[in-house]
């Protein structure tokens, strides 16, 4: 990995992307380090401890409407606590957890992706017969039942989250290990005495990257969707943490008169999604566009 | 054909097997049964009667055997929290739930099929690119973000639609929107590719040369070739309607099926409940798939013959 030409090479890379990418994909990414930047930056950009409970100022709305409050720029929720602050650090929570259930759903995949291509025979018909039971069970339904049984928790849920996405990850892993098996690189590695675990991180690995890091990309925006959306069924993580999806989820309740406890965090999503997507898709087009032209 | 009918019921029944098996082991290998079947602050003798009655005392593969036995004779448990048999639960739930994904599957093919052809054959104009870009943005809407907003404007701001229940065709409104947005956004782009994909061909070159009508050409060469692809990812889409799209809308819309049924079971932990929803969704998913295989295979005799492009 810390070979110098591999590192020349991506940072080549980073610029490509840029270069290749539309207005619209600049844009895209733009908003995307400012998002990062902002969960990153979560402690020190809040203008108030996120969880710090505040009696006499409830359920007021954003500056500028009618009692509002200066400093709480977003407004407050049921229990007096800054929105803004509120919704910076569930953005990093968020994103730390699709971050973490990416990559373990990676991995995963990786390492049976590469089993069931490099062993073929009995071992792939094993793997082939979990990537079917995966299909065939919805995954909310697996992340339903995990819940129930382990309870809601923040480590449950990214481990959830990570069993999430694998099956992608090993299916295309294995057609591409498939594909590359027969050719005469991976024969001569064979010949040389190479071992298999050799000749999957020194040979199959590198070649593997460009659809793996594609495949994250649209994993990652997958996990944040359902990473919402557990949270807002209220499965996610416990109070008082907050992620964006929970933040929507309790807010319903204060919908009528107190709006902003929803649209705040939902519009939050909503850009986070639509970001994350249209960087997934980028990537996916520009890879096909290179497998195309070999 | 009957070969390739007797392959799929047989992995059909195995796969079903292998998750009964996988559900089973995956709540027993969790630690103590008795304390999330029961609960927790339970006194020794309930708790030891409890025991006995689920026959927990005994090894893992005689309770493996004897809950197969239980499965085989119908018999799937009864809900902690309200004391009745699952199945009748989920037997008063399976209609909602039902016109709810008929609703949304109608209400997509009819939307995007035709949506997708127009933007194919008129992917030059202005209009066609708009549709394109609010597909994309329907695509990456969150449902649940689209249902409190649809909420939030229809009934408490507008007041002109009801926030819950299934009462009069006005209760469908919002739910099957909410719930078809993301598959009309997919499909919509599906349709729209596998269009294009036909567009290309050199039999369409033909039509219009031998003097075809453009209209002849899109509604009976363009459409009835598109809708082999298409017909495809619809089936794919209804597994995701069922399960994932279904829970989230009923839960937000007090929609009585089965998803608000399963969501609130993970809530409250009522586990029987939980493990024969697992089955249940399981088995109509793979029944789906098996049927949509045999479909397939129907029209395709190269699928008969196991040569499936993956």
């Amino acid at each position: 990995m810390n070979h110098p030409a591999l590192l020349i090479s991506s940072r080549r890379q980073w610029l490509g992307i840029w270069y290749d990418a539309g207005p619209l994909v600049r844009l895209a990414i733009i908003l995307g380090l400012a998002l990062l930047a902002a969960s990153l930056l979560a402690p020190w950009l809040a203008p108030f401890d996120p969880n710090q409970q505040s009696l006499l100022a409830r359920l007021r709305p954003p500056v500028g409407f009618e009692r509002g409050i200066a400093g709480h720029w977003l407004g407050t929720d049921e229990l007096g606590r800054d929105i803004l602050s509120r919704t910076l650090h569930a953005l990093r929570i968020t994103l730390g957890i699709a971050l973490a259930g990416a990559t373990i759903g990676m991995l995963l995949g990786l390492t049976l992706g590469l089993m069931a291509g490099l062993k073929g025979g009995v071992v792939d018909d094993i793997i082939a017969g979990i990537v079917d039971m995966q299909i065939a069970v919805p995954f909310t339904l697996i992340a339903l039942l995990a819940v129930a049984i382990f309870g809601g928790d923040l480590l449950v849920l990214i481990a959830v989250l990570g069993i999430s996405g694998w099956e992608t990850f090993a299916r295309v892993v294995r057609g591409e290990v498939i594909k590359m098996r027969g050719q005469p690189f991976i024969e001569a590695a064979h010949a040389s005495g190479a071992s298999a675990w050799r000749i999957a991180t020194r040979h199959l690995l590198p070649n593997l990257m460009s659809p793996l890091v594609v495949m994250f990309a649209l994993n990652f925006s997958q996990i944040v969707l359902l990473e919402s959306t557990l949270s807002f069924l209220g499965l996610g993580v416990r109070p008082p943490t907050a992620t964006l999806g929970s933040m929507v989820g309790q807010g319903r309740d204060y919908m009528p008169s107190a709006p902003w406890l929803v649209i705040v965090p939902s519009l939050l999503i909503l850009l986070l999604t639509l970001v994350v997507q249209l960087l997934g898709d980028f990537l996916r087009d520009r890879a096909d566009i290179k497998l195309r032209r070999r | 054909m009957l070969t390739f009918l007797i392959k799929s019921l047989c992995k059909m029944a195995l796969t079903l097997f292998l998750i009964i098996t996988v559900v089973f082991f995956a709540t027993r290998l969790s630690g103590d049964a008795i304390d999330f079947i029961a609960g927790e602050g339970l006194d020794a003798q309930s708790r030891s009667e409890l025991i006995t009655y689920y026959g927990l005392q005994e090894d893992i593969v005689t309770q493996y055997w004897r809950y197969l036995h239980s499965i085989a004779q119908g018999e799937f448990g009864i809900s902690l929290i309200e004391r009745r048999p699952v199945t009748t639960m989920f037997r008063e739930r399976v209609v909602p739930t039902l016109q709810l994904i008929g609703g949304a599957i109608l209400l997509t093919l009819v939307v995007a099929i035709p949506a997708g052809i127009y933007a194919a054959v008129r992917r030059q104009h202005a209009s066609a690119k708009g549709m394109m870009t609010a597909a994309f943005i329907g695509y990456a809407t969150p449902n649940f973000v689209l249902a409190t907003l649809l909420l939030l404007v229809f009934s408490y701001w507008l007041q002109i639609l009801p926030s819950a229940g299934n009462s009069t065709w006005l209760h469908y409104l919002m739910p099957v929107t909410a719930l078809s947005l993301t598959y009309i956004a997919s499909l919509l782009r599906y349709t729209r590719n596998a269009t294009l994909d036909v567009l290309g061909q050199d039999f369409l070159r033909t039509a219009r040369a031998k003097g075809v009508s453009e209209r002849e050409v899109i509604f009976y060469h363009v459409l009835r070739n598109t809708l082999i692809t298409v017909l495809s990812v619809t089936g794919l889409m209804v597994t995701g309607l069922v399960s994932s799209g279904a829970v989230v809308i009923e839960s937000i819309f007090s929609w009585r099926g089965i998803g608000d049924l399963l969501v609130n079971a993970a809530i409250r932990r009522d586990y029987p409940v939980l493990q024969f929803g697992v089955l249940a969704v399981a088995a109509a998913v793979i029944t789906l798939n098996t049927l949509i295989d045999i479909a397939y295979a129907l029209i395709d005799p190269r699928v008969r013959l196991g040569a499936r492009a993956a």
